[in-house]
């Protein structure tokens, strides 16, 4: 099976982590531990560096990988909310469904495109030479009588 | 597709068979208007493409041979459908697992009643769970605190189901591009096969050295193209 992408991955994990009675920082701490991808590592040493009583803002300047995207941005916040001990499941619930959405969306387009985009591949390169094949002895042939 | 294959197989072996009587061949050119002359001389088309009975051949073999291959690769292409399906089985499975769970304990059945009654007689279901390992951190923790296990187990559910649409949405992506680059593929093999062994002319064509040129070509652009559409198949990166 095909890993989901990181940040979706690691949401759905720790949302389940979570339900299972584990405080946030346990819960992030148990699936970035399991997980090698570099949105994990970098997530790992923002925890870190949170728990060490460092600004949100100034951690994610250094780690790039986790202010990439608006998702992960977001993502952080609320995460941040959880460590100051705010309730975040719902929060967690509704982002866990944009992300599921904003994957969906992005299949969708990809389908809608994939049929014209495959036709360049096909009429630049497999056409032409399935023709050359055919026609290239029959060609030979001919120049062989003249 | 099996009307226009085997129509085109039957005009290929009508013609072999012709072929092999020299008399009803000449009928058979007669009633077409080619003369048995004709038939035989040597024209400056060669000796193969010359004769029009041959060329008739040639263009249903052809025909057969690109339907074939479309065969072969839809075929093959199932096969490893069904292989997949078989290994999607054991998360379906535990899908079917969890549903089954939460709807007994909705009809007010307790958890580890539900869960004697869902593995009855689908021990494997158990195993399947236990081997992974959040699963299995969550049957265990729905084992210690029962109260709190239908709340976790609907949101197992949901985030598996979450999961399991965009797995089929990946797969048809990628399956989608695979087919287009296995046929482009399997059309050349089968095109180059069958005209080494059905049509003379092709191993004089390949004798030459601007022929082996040309067959080379032919399977350089089948190799990039095949490759581009494989990248082009490649799910996009999910800005996230």
């Amino acid at each position: 099976m095909t890993d989901l992408p990181g940040p979706m991955e690691v949401l759905q994990q720790t949302r389940l982590q979570l339900r299972m009675g584990r405080s946030l920082a346990g819960a992030l701490g148990r699936v970035v531990d399991h997980r090698s991808d570099a949105y994990s590592k970098s997530l790992k040493v923002w925890l870190v560096r949170m728990e060490a009583g460092q600004r949100n803002e100034d951690v994610v300047k250094t780690l790039p990988e986790l202010g990439r995207y608006g998702g992960r941005k977001l993502m952080l916040d609320v995460f941040e909310r959880g460590l100051k001990g705010a309730s975040i499941d719902d929060a967690l619930d509704d982002l866990e469904k944009e992300f599921f959405f904003s994957i969906e969306n992005a299949y969708e387009r990809h389908l809608q495109v994939l049929p014209l985009k495959l036709l360049m591949p096909l009429t630049l390169f497999i056409l032409p030479a399935v023709m050359m094949l055919i026609a290239g002895p029959l060609i030979f042939s001919l120049k062989a009588g003249f | 597709m099996r009307h226009v294959c085997c129509s085109s197989f039957f005009a290929c072996w009508f013609f072999a068979f012709l072929s092999l009587h020299p008399q009803l061949c000449s009928r058979f050119g007669r009633f077409f208007s080619c003369a048995e002359k004709t038939l035989r001389q040597k024209s400056l088309f060669g000796t193969f493409y010359s004769r029009p009975a041959w060329t008739f051949v040639a263009f249903f073999a052809t025909k057969a041979a690109i339907f074939a291959a479309f065969f072969v690769t839809i075929v093959v292409l199932t096969a490893q459908m069904l292989l997949r399906e078989r290994k999607k089985r054991s998360g379906d499975e535990i899908e079917i697992f969890v549903d089954h769970l939460i709807m007994s304990m909705r009809a007010g059945i307790s958890f580890e009643m539900a869960l004697r009654e869902s593995v009855q007689g689908h021990p494997h279901r158990l195993i399947l769970f236990n081997n992974h390992h959040t699963y299995g951190q969550l049957l265990a923790h729905c084992r210690d605190n029962p109260s709190q296990s239908y709340k976790l187990l609907e949101v197992f559910r949901q985030t598996t189901r979450l999961r399991n649409k965009l797995h089929a949405k990946h797969r048809t992506l990628s399956l989608q591009a695979k087919a287009q680059g296995l046929i482009g593929v399997a059309l050349f093999i089968v095109i180059f096969v069958f005209q080494w062994l059905m049509i003379p002319d092709f191993r004089n064509f390949l004798r030459a050295s601007s022929g082996r040129f040309v067959v080379i070509l032919c399977a350089f652009l089948i190799f990039l193209g095949t490759r581009w559409i494989f990248k082009i198949g490649k799910p996009p990166e999910f800005q996230l």
